[in-house]
């Protein structure tokens, strides 16, 4: 078959995987043989810290981003310590990859048990800092970040969703974002969020939003001085945070609708990632199967806890209602999160 | 270090094909004196760190002032504002544009002054802004391209009833011209800029292209319009210039950098003022940002001159040396053959090239890749090097016979064609007529033609930048059936059978 298969909501990770152009598909398509469920590319840049290519203006790198659901936690641990070992990730800042655990959908009674089982006891020692801005504020949010003792990281392209107040001939604007992503260990993760609050807080709402991911495992973090040494945490859950983030993979064509329902639903604003899915037939090597990939959106919407079930039933009534959605959904908690608007 | 290594890497990629190729036929086919081969190699080298430069520029500086200018137009949010604004912006590009002096001092002569050169830089200037006006227009009340284009080409084919096969070769010829190296990023950011704004969640990139086709075609009518009122009755021969043994081994490269210095300085100046004039007016960006835009108009400018330089001094002569030797030493078979190949390599090294097929992908969000664009567009060019090959061997074959049944199949195309490939196609046609093809490609087939005893060098080379802007109009459009009819069988596939 031909398709994005496995779709749905019965996933219990995802590893992220930052890499440069050109490398995404090889490691798609190993995830995807490896049994992962589904696998989206996007594209994004990340920037070299050194000053001197930042004056000619020559810091940017372009990156490719790939998100691969993963229907089993410990799955997607052996899925990264193999794909290490292929080889993809000797090479120096080749690329960060991480683990997040997602929170079960299938088992609605016993959400955070069926994660906590697998893992250890401890709390999760890394975060995915996640930081969507208006476009062009991107760089200032690495600047800010590496003032702060960020590593690096990497700017991806997104919109947000329909602004229908701002008109223009008309016709309702998309407002242009960056998403900014980096990973870091928990107290540096905090302290950025807070340093970022303080330096871009505005007044305007729907400016940007801040918040972080547990991470579970993380494989090649610029500054660390092995970076290929992988870094366990355990995982569980001391306070659940009263925000979810939604992941929800579709077909571009049926986005709007996605959204439009959701905003019916109470949900107050997405940001759409354009992407790729990779076909799970493909076989390296046919230039013609390769070439045509899935044209797939990724919607991410913060949620407040109370309307997570809500939200989940009306995505799986979708789903349900037509093949084309074609949807992969990925909850998982979003912490500390917070609006620019809202900060003092 | 980092962008520009990268930009070198893929450059080198790109120019080293069309480099071997010449190599192989250096050693096989057609022999190259000695001092032309080095210059060649030299050219390579120069074509190679130049076009990195300029496409780093290109990101740097002339993408991000064209979606500014574009973005800013559009939230004005005034109708006259912005159309007037479009109709500055294109005439101002064109009239800057080096291809569009060159050939219009071609044409000067050619017509015996009829059509002056500053007439018909004005002319095609005219055109062009008036189609980026359309082009405008039609982006805020989102109407489709393909209506556009439809009542754009029923008024040239009307048009082209009016005027003598001569001048309707000007005309294709100038559309070719007006998009050049710089003029092409920046219409395709400038509606980039626009599109972006209006993009839903749902859609696909569609609208960000076909203004680069819309300016092609502008400039096809007005010089349709021109020779419909005012045609010149007869044409005289000129003599080419002749291709004299340069004084010394450097000479060709020193002579050219002085004409390309100038020629760079004014592609780009257009540019600088747009940026500085709604930077002052409207934009007030940051320092940083305005910096950073100004030092990729820098690299614009030296990475555009040292390409312009490697392509005029090292290229030209051999390509017309081996049009030359092709068809005075082998069969046409062998001839055609190898410009098919030449035509295929050489697209690959437009500047403007890379900038259309990196911004299909980046909006695609990866679904249409580089690589695919890239492979049709060849395809493309070279088909249209053996439809000029075969012009100059078949008497009597008018560039209209092979136009007017290649533009009806485009039309037909496009009422299949998903909206997005059929912007990628016009744009591409704009696109792939570049300075390396006005250079290299035309001098190989005025090489051929001059050798061969019944063309005639200046008609057959008039015509051949029209080819090269037709072909991928095919091969885009067929390239977006293929792509339609894969994302179909995708929808047909329920996705809950894999659940099973």
């Amino acid at each position: 078959m031909t398709t994005i298969s496995d779709i749905g909501f019965a996933n219990q990770a995802i590893l992220l995987m930052i890499v440069p152009p050109g490398r995404a598909e090889a490691i798609a398509h190993f995830a995807l043989q490896e049994g992962a469920s589904c696998a989206t590319v996007f594209s994004g840049h990340g920037t070299v810290p050194k000053r001197i290519l930042r004056m000619l203006g020559l810091d940017e790198i372009r990156r490719e981003l790939i998100l691969i659901t993963v229907g089993k936690l410990q799955t997607a641990s052996e899925l990264l310590h193999k794909i290490r070992d292929i080889g993809h990730f000797g090479e120096k800042d080749l690329g960060i990859a991480f683990i997040q655990p997602l929170l079960d959908l299938e088992k609605k009674e016993d959400k955070q048990s069926a994660v906590n089982l697998e893992m250890g006891t401890s709390e999760a020692n890394y975060r995915a800092l996640i930081t969507i801005v208006d476009n062009g504020e991107g760089n200032t949010v690495v600047d800010i970040a590496r003032e702060n003792g960020a590593a690096g990281a990497t700017i991806i392209s997104a919109m947000g969703s329909a602004d229908h107040s701002a008109h223009v001939f008309d016709f309702d604007i998309n407002p242009r974002k960056d998403m900014v992503l980096l990973v870091s260990d928990k107290e540096k993760a905090d302290s950025l969020q807070q340093a970022l609050l303080q330096a871009l807080s505005t007044s305007t709402p729907g400016r940007g939003i801040i918040f972080s991911l547990y991470v579970t495992e993380t494989l090649g973090i610029m500054g660390h001085e092995d970076t290929e040494q992988l870094i366990r945490g355990s995982w569980t859950v001391t306070t659940p945070s009263p925000h979810t983030v939604l992941l929800v993979m579709v077909n571009r064509a049926k986005t709007k609708s996605i959204i439009q329902t959701c905003e019916a639903a109470g949900n107050m604003g997405a940001t759409i990632i354009h992407g790729r899915g990779i076909r799970h037939t493909d076989k390296a090597g046919s230039f013609f199967k390769e070439s045509f990939d899935i044209e797939r959106n990724m919607v991410l919407m913060v949620i407040k806890k109370e309307q997570e079930e809500q939200m989940i039933q009306i995505l799986r009534d979708l789903d349900e209602s037509d093949p084309d959605y074609a949807l992969s959904v990925a909850a998982t908690y979003a912490l500390n999160f917070s609006k620019f608007s809202e900060a003092e | 270090m980092g962008l520009f290594t990268e930009k070198l890497k893929e450059m080198g990629a790109s120019v080293l094909p069309i480099t071997f190729f010449v190599i192989l036929l250096h050693f096989t086919l057609t022999p190259i004196p000695v001092d032309d081969f080095w210059r060649f190699i030299i050219g390579a080298v120069l074509i190679i760190v130049g076009l990195g430069i300029f496409l780093v520029g290109v990101d740097l500086g002339a993408t991000p002032i064209g979606e500014l200018s574009g973005g800013a137009l559009v939230k004005t949010n005034n109708m006259p504002v912005l159309l007037i604004g479009g109709l500055l912006l294109g005439f101002i590009i064109s009239i800057a544009e080096p291809d569009l002096h060159v050939l219009s001092v071609q044409v000067e002569q050619f017509t015996a002054n009829v059509v002056g050169r500053w007439q018909m830089v004005l002319v095609v200037s005219i055109g062009v802004g008036v189609m980026v006006m359309i082009g405008f227009w039609r982006l805020v009340k989102h109407i489709r391209l393909r209506t556009v284009i439809w009542v754009t080409y029923g008024i040239i084919f009307l048009l082209a009833l009016f005027n003598s096969p001569e001048f309707l070769a000007f005309s294709f010829d100038a559309s070719g011209s007006t998009t050049g190296a710089i003029t092409t990023p920046f219409l395709l950011a400038l509606a980039a800029g626009i599109a972006g704004l209006f993009e839903g969640e749902a859609e696909d990139a569609r609208d960000r292209y076909g203004m680069v086709g819309l300016a092609s075609a502008g400039a096809i009518f007005a010089m349709l319009i021109q020779g419909a009122v005012d045609s010149p009755v007869s044409y005289q021969q000129v003599d080419m210039a002749e291709n004299l043994a340069p004084a010394f081994f450097m000479e060709p490269f020193i002579t050219s950098l002085s004409g390309v210095l100038v020629d760079s300085l004014l592609s780009i100046a257009p540019l600088a003022i747009v940026f500085i004039v709604i930077q002052l007016g409207i934009l007030k960006l940051k320092d940083k940002t305005v910096s950073r835009i100004m030092i990729g108009l820098l690299y614009c400018y030296i990475g555009l001159s040292l390409f312009m330089t490697g392509v005029n001094g090292g290229f030209m002569r051999v390509g017309r040396y081996i049009g030359a030797q092709l068809v005075l030493e082998y069969s046409p078979f062998l001839t055609i053959l190898a410009g098919f190949f030449l035509g295929m390599l050489t697209v690959i090294a437009e500047p403007a090239v890379h900038v259309l097929t990196d911004s299909v992908q980046e909006n695609t969000g990866g679904t249409v890749p580089r690589s695919l664009t890239l492979l049709s567009l060849a395809i493309g060019v070279a088909f249209s090097i053996v439809l000029a090959m075969i012009r100059i061997y078949v008497e009597g074959l008018m560039l209209w016979h092979i136009l007017l049944p290649a533009y009806i199949l485009i039309m037909i195309l496009s009422y299949f064609t998903p909206d997005l490939f059929i912007g990628v196609a016009f744009d591409a046609g704009g696109v792939a007529s570049g300075p390396m093809t006005a250079t290299f490609i035309l001098a190989f087939a005025q090489g051929a033609a001059g050798a061969h005893p019944s063309a005639n060098i200046l008609v057959d080379g008039f015509g051949v930048v029209a080819l090269v802007a037709m072909a991928p109009l095919i091969t885009i459009q067929a390239m977006g059936l293929i792509y339609k009819r894969r994302q179909r069988k995708e929808e047909q596939v329920p996705a809950s059978e894999d659940l099973t």
